[in-house]
């Protein structure tokens, strides 16, 4: 029986390894914590000895800054010089006293590009501590010229003080450069000149709620307006430079439609294609009930309930110009990262709204007789279309996106740079695509990143011409480029801002700020925020060289007993 | 010291009544010398004194005085000096020598006549140069130009500072306003009421003058004094740009305020009113306001006697019992009958309150117009008058012109050519309004898809009647084809157009009918006929769009902030200053930065670095608010975009 038995266990092993099964496992893996020193000399160390000793039990602990780790600990008492990504997750724990009070401008919001004649919005964040009842001033120069001027009382020990500062750009463009000044802290922050907005409206049939934005482009010379009406079946009036839906894309950056409901399928393919590849932005302007067919392409899940006003009602805009409608198109429920330009007064469900959509961006009106009280508050209506289809046009994909992070460095301060090449020429070059980047004279390496089009690599800043810009500019075949301006700063990225206290780059890089005494906090914030990653493996267990071992034994035992019972 | 005490009682006090004498004449005559220097110049003047008393101090030594007293009398023999010495202890003798020299010299000195002596001779003779020389100068400096060969011309004149380059702005409101002159040195801006003189006087160019009025350039000479004048008449807006030969400049933006039209307002009865018949009185009371005066307050009326499409007008005047609140408030009131006003069943009389201003000309303004009509039907009606007024007010209006058009026909041979071309060019004008207004009250051209927007709305919900379009594009027509015939004195051909205008008007008006109103009774829409024409004909076409205007204004503003930036000196902001002005100069926002400008520049020299950089702050707020105000909004950011 025992033979029988270990041969059985042989011509298993035997059989098993041949078929060589795979096995999938999975489970929790540790994540990866950096903890690094910031000054504050023999203390600093032995703080970090011990939050090296707490983390490495839960976390795989390294000592010094890695920036690819899940979570950042900075321990010591002043803003590390070296620059750790924006969206890291760092902590910091202050040893020692810190800094006095300070202000410091956190953050300067701009659009990276407006076309000409337009009104730049800016978003300033201003920090301070220990500040409580004493004033700020905010300062915006362009060119030495003083565009806009601030002041703020502080009325907590730690505030921070937003302001949507609007200024005209000034400067022998591009870019604009505007400089923002708060007590002692400065920051820059540059602002290209975008093309004239090309758009192309398409009414397959008369429509009143098209006709009229389209006449309100029209009358912008920002705008260069191409048309395609269909007023009789197979009579088309056009007008424009491109009045056709063409197969190249790339003609135009905003596409109008009116007249849903009669929309070709081949065109409804088209536009898929232009907000999919070309990335570009889809303005729909319905004038009544939102064609299913479109809603399944374009809309899925969303739900569109109209609603009558009893008189017309100015729609609660938020950043635009005021608009009126009686005639609603109401969204119930919009797709994650929408954004809402005027809502319904009574409901608060959004009228105006806009999605991402695959590259591009689909932008819907419910507004659906708002073209009826054009007439209201002078040109209102003109200048909210004007404006929504300007932000449209700017949010449409170039050939080649360029980030640089920092976007304004001092001389010697490497600046990471990201292209990335939009889903259309990525489609027609394939295999072709490389990427040619340069800053003036000087060629940079790019090289390809994780994700599919995306090319980084870095450089570092110097100042050898008189200007204070640089631009990179970088190239793919076919002649499409994109670019991106970089400030060279007199001083470095840390310092322009100013002086703050390690505690800020908690602050702002979703960390929290603890004191050795209170390290337990940094525990349940690290524990809160690195989640142990889920790893799925698949294990081959019969390539394992011990199964030799027992399969071995097994044929050894088996031969043993029978040559002891005398069988050969 | 006993001694020179026993000497000045005798001799030795004459010696020092000489000396005396001596040096007073001495300060003297160093006074007079050099009073006559001073006509030239005080301080040569004074220079001259010092300089004659020094040398002319020897004169008055005691040694000179004695010889002088000695030579005076040949008795002496030295008798006055050797007493001087002996009381000075320079000579030595025994009492009695001694006592009998200065009885000898006592006795000398009594007989001397000191006048003589010491004569005032030389003074008097330079007190009388130094009165002449002030004369001669005083007289030469109350001559403005040297004559040839004048002693005083041929002396060079003393160096003076050029006087300051001043411009004096001397606005003169306009006589009926009875407003005082204003006179300004250097203004930072002119305010002038329309058509008010404005004298500008020029000091200091140092020559030839520009003066630029608002893009008019002119070149002017100074006159004898220097002064260079220049005069215009304010009409409207601008600016004054002076720059003298020697750099001076002055940019003066120019103000104009418009003399306001009266304010006439119907107080009572303020409503328009139907009566069904009877004598009921109604009591008129009005009131104008002006902002510099009135001269005439009435009540002017339309009556419109008729029915159907034959109507009959008459003007008249309602005269006012006028209550004066001062020349600029004035109050009316009047107090008629419906058989005083002569209205009888069917009649209408349309009526306004009038009212001019002082200026000349005679400008009228007039209230809103009401009606008083007389019909049992409009009274049944109530407040759904079923005629809509604004088309009924131009129908009216064709028709008047009509009556003007027949007038003039009818003058026709009793006016010259150009007089008749003239007032029938006049009626080509008011034809030419009464159609726009009429084509603007409807929403514009049929053809424009504008109306045929505003109109969509109607058209769905069938409450418009296409008969009535049609007789409406008619009308216009007509209008057009009249207007054509005016402006080539054609009465009679343009009494016909005028006619079949107002035909087509009252058809489209007809009371069955409605234009952009609610139907006085429900009609009745034949539905099978909607929407059944042949597209066949139709084809398709290329729009043209207009061009879009460039914002000249916005690009203006930022190149006024980026000069304003690098702006160093004071000549880049006399540019800037006059670039500003340039941009729009009717602009008040536009015209208030390049006189801040302005002023900034004349203060460029007086002002330190930190007062110059907060002024300049200040100006460059007040752009950048003028450009946002005029650049396109900001676009929205979406959350996710780039």
């Amino acid at each position: 029986m025992t033979e029988r038995i270990l041969r059985f266990v042989a011509v298993a092993i035997a059989t098993f390894a041949l078929v060589d099964p795979a096995l999938t496992l999975s489970g929790a893996a540790r994540q990866r914590v950096s903890v690094a020193d910031s000054g504050g000399g023999a203390d600093t160390v032995a703080v970090r000895r011990a939050i090296h000793d707490r983390l490495k039990e839960e976390f795989d602990a390294i000592v010094g800054v890695d920036t690819t780790a899940e979570a950042i600990v900075v321990v010591g008492n002043r803003y590390p010089s070296q620059r750790l990504p924006e969206q890291a997750n760092v902590s910091t724990v202050t040893v020692g006293e810190g800094v006095g009070p300070f202000v410091v401008i956190r953050r300067i919001a701009a659009p990276r590009a407006v076309p000409q004649a337009t009104t730049v919005r800016l978003g300033i964040d201003v920090e301070a501590a220990g500040k409580r009842g004493s004033a700020t001033d905010l300062s915006v120069r362009a060119n030495g010229a003083l565009l806009a001027r601030r002041t703020h009382t502080w009325t907590a020990d730690a505030e921070t003080w937003h302001e949507e500062v609007d200024v005209a750009p000034v400067g022998d463009a591009p870019p604009f450069l505007f400089d923002v000044r708060a007590d002692d802290s400065q920051g820059s922050v540059a602002v290209d000149a975008a093309a004239t907005h090309r758009v192309l409206v398409i009414e397959s049939r008369p429509s009143w709620a098209s006709a009229f934005v389209r006449r309100a482009l029209e009358a912008d010379p920002r705008f260069d307006v191409s048309g395609v009406s269909a007023p009789a079946p197979a009579k088309l009036v056009t007008s424009g430079e491109s009045p056709a839906l063409h197969q190249d894309l790339r003609r135009v950056d905003v596409i109008i439609v009116g007249g849903l409901d009669r929309l070709p399928g081949s065109d409804i393919d088209t536009l898929e294609r232009f907000v999919r590849e070309r990335g570009g932005a889809l303005v729909f302007l319905p004038d009544g009930k939102f064609p299913s067919a479109l809603a399944e392409r374009f809309l899925p899940g969303v739900t569109l309930h109209e609603t009558l006003l009893e008189r017309p009602a100015a729609l609660d805009v938020a950043a635009a110009p005021p608009l009126q409608a009686s005639e609603l198109l109401e969204a119930v429920e919009m797709p994650d990262g929408s954004s809402v330009v005027a809502r319904s007064p009574s409901s608060q469900r959004p009228v105006v709204w806009t999605t991402p959509a695959s590259e591009g961006r689909i932008v819907i009106s419910g507004a659906l007789d708002a073209w009826r009280y054009r007439g209201v508050g002078h040109d209102d209506f003109d200048r909210f279309w004007r404006s929504l289809i300007s932000a449209a046009a700017l949010s449409a994909q170039p050939a080649v996106d360029v980030t640089l992070v920092p976007a304004s460095a001092a001389p010697g301060e490497r600046v990471d740079v990201m292209a990335r090449v939009r889903a259309l020429e990525r489609d027609q070059l394939r295999d072709q695509l490389a990427i040619r980047a340069r800053v003036d004279d000087a060629f940079v390496r790019l090289w390809p990143g994780a994700k599919r089009g995306t090319f980084v690599g870095s450089f570092v800043a110097d100042s050898r011409s008189a200007s204070r810009t640089r631009r990179l500019i970088a190239s793919i075949a076919g002649g499409e480029s994109g670019s991106a301006p970089l400030i060279v700063a007199a001083q470095n990225s840390t310092a322009v801002i100013g002086a703050p206290p390690l505690s800020w780059l908690a602050r702002t890089h979703h960390g929290v700020d603890v004191t050795p005494s209170t390290l337990d906090r940094l525990g349940d914030h690290l524990r809160r925020t690195v989640k142990p990653a889920r790893v799925t493996a698949v294990r081959h267990p019969m390539r394992s060289p011990w199964w030799f071992v027992p399969f071995a034994g097994s044929l050894a035992g088996e031969w043993s007993l029978r040559r002891r019972r005398g069988a050969r | 010291v006993e001694d020179r005490r026993v000497l000045r009682s005798g001799p030795a006090a004459a010696v020092d009544r000489a000396m005396a004498r001596a040096r007073l004449l001495l300060a003297l005559e160093s006074a007079a010398a050099g009073a006559v220097i001073a006509a030239w110049s005080a301080p040569a003047g004074l220079i001259a004194a010092g300089v004659v008393a020094v040398w002319r101090a020897r004169f008055a030594s005691r040694r000179v005085v004695l010889r002088a007293l000695e030579r005076a009398d040949p008795r002496a023999q030295n008798v006055i000096v050797t007493a001087d010495e002996l009381a000075s202890g320079v000579l030595r003798a025994k009492s009695p020598i001694r006592e009998r020299v200065e009885a000898d010299a006592d006795a000398l000195l009594s007989a001397i006549d000191l006048r003589s002596v010491f004569p005032v001779m030389r003074l008097a003779v330079l007190s009388l140069i130094a009165v002449l020389a002030w004369g001669i100068a005083a007289a030469v400096r109350q001559r403005p130009v040297a004559a040839p060969g004048n002693v005083a011309a041929a002396r060079p004149e003393p160096r003076r500072e050029p006087p300051a380059f001043t411009v004096t702005v001397e606005v003169e409101p306009p006589p009926y306003t009875h407003l005082p002159p204003v006179v300004a040195v250097d203004p930072a801006q002119i305010d002038a009421i329309e058509r008010a003189a404005v004298h500008l006087s020029i000091h200091g160019s140092g020559g030839a003058v520009t003066v630029d009025y608002s893009g008019d350039v002119q070149r002017l000479q100074p006159d004898r004094d220097g002064n260079v004048e220049y005069h215009f008449a304010a009409t409207r807006s601008g600016y004054v740009l002076v720059v003298g030969s020697d750099g001076g400049r002055r940019m003066l933006p120019l103000s104009v305020k418009s003399d306001a039209l009266p304010v006439v307002t119907i107080t009572a009865p303020a409503r328009d009113l139907v009566y069904e018949g009877g004598n009921p009185t109604i009591a008129f009371n009005t009131r104008a306001t002006d902002d510099y005066g009135l001269s005439a307050l009435t009540l002017r009326f339309t009556k419109v006697s008729g029915s159907g499409e034959q109507f009959a007008f008459a003007d008249g005047d309602i005269p006012l019992t006028l209550t004066r609140h001062g020349e600029r408030d004035w109050s009316g009131a009047a107090v008629r009958t419906l058989s005083q006003l002569g209205l009888g069943e069917g009649d209408m009389l349309v009526y306004r309150a009038v009212a001019s201003d002082l200026r000349p000309g005679g400008v009228e303004a007039s209230s809103d117009a009401f009606y008083i009509e007389v019909s049992k039907l409009g009274v049944a009606s109530g407040d759904a008058f079923t005629l809509p007024e604004q088309e009924t007010r131009y129908a009216l209006s064709q028709q008047m012109l009509i009556v003007k058009t027949e007038r003039l026909n009818q003058r026709r041979p009793s006016m010259d050519a150009g007089e008749f071309l003239e007032a029938a060019q006049s009626l080509a004008v008011e034809q030419r309004m009464i159609r726009s207004e009429f084509v603007f009250m409807l929403g514009g051209e049929i053809e424009d898809e504008e109306v045929e927007a505003e109109q969509s709305v109607e058209i769905q919900a069938g409450r418009l009647i296409n008969r009535g379009q049609r007789d409406i594009r008619a009308a216009t027509v007509a209008m057009s084809a009249a207007e054509k015939d005016l402006t080539g004195a054609n009465t009679a051909e343009a009494l016909k157009a005028e006619r079949a205008a107002v035909e087509a008007l009252q058809r489209a008006f007809a009371r069955d009918r409605y234009i952009l109103r609610a139907l006085a009774s429900r009609s009745q829409l034949d539905l099978t006929r909607r929407l059944t024409g042949s597209p066949t004909g139709a084809a398709g076409w290329r729009r043209q769009p207009p061009e879009a205007d460039r914002n000249r204004m916005a690009i203006a503003l930022q190149s006024l902030l980026q000069g304003l930036g690098e702006a160093k000196t004071r000549s880049q902001l006399d540019v800037l200053a006059e670039f500003a002005m340039r941009t729009d100069s009717q602009s008040p926002a536009l015209r208030a930065i390049a006189s801040a400008v302005q002023k900034l520049a004349d203060e460029w020299p007086m002002k330190a670095e930190p007062a110059r950089a907060a002024q300049l702050d200040v100006i460059a707020e007040m752009v950048s608010g003028e450009a946002r105000r005029t650049l396109a909004d900001s676009p929205p950011r979406f959350s996710g975009a780039r």
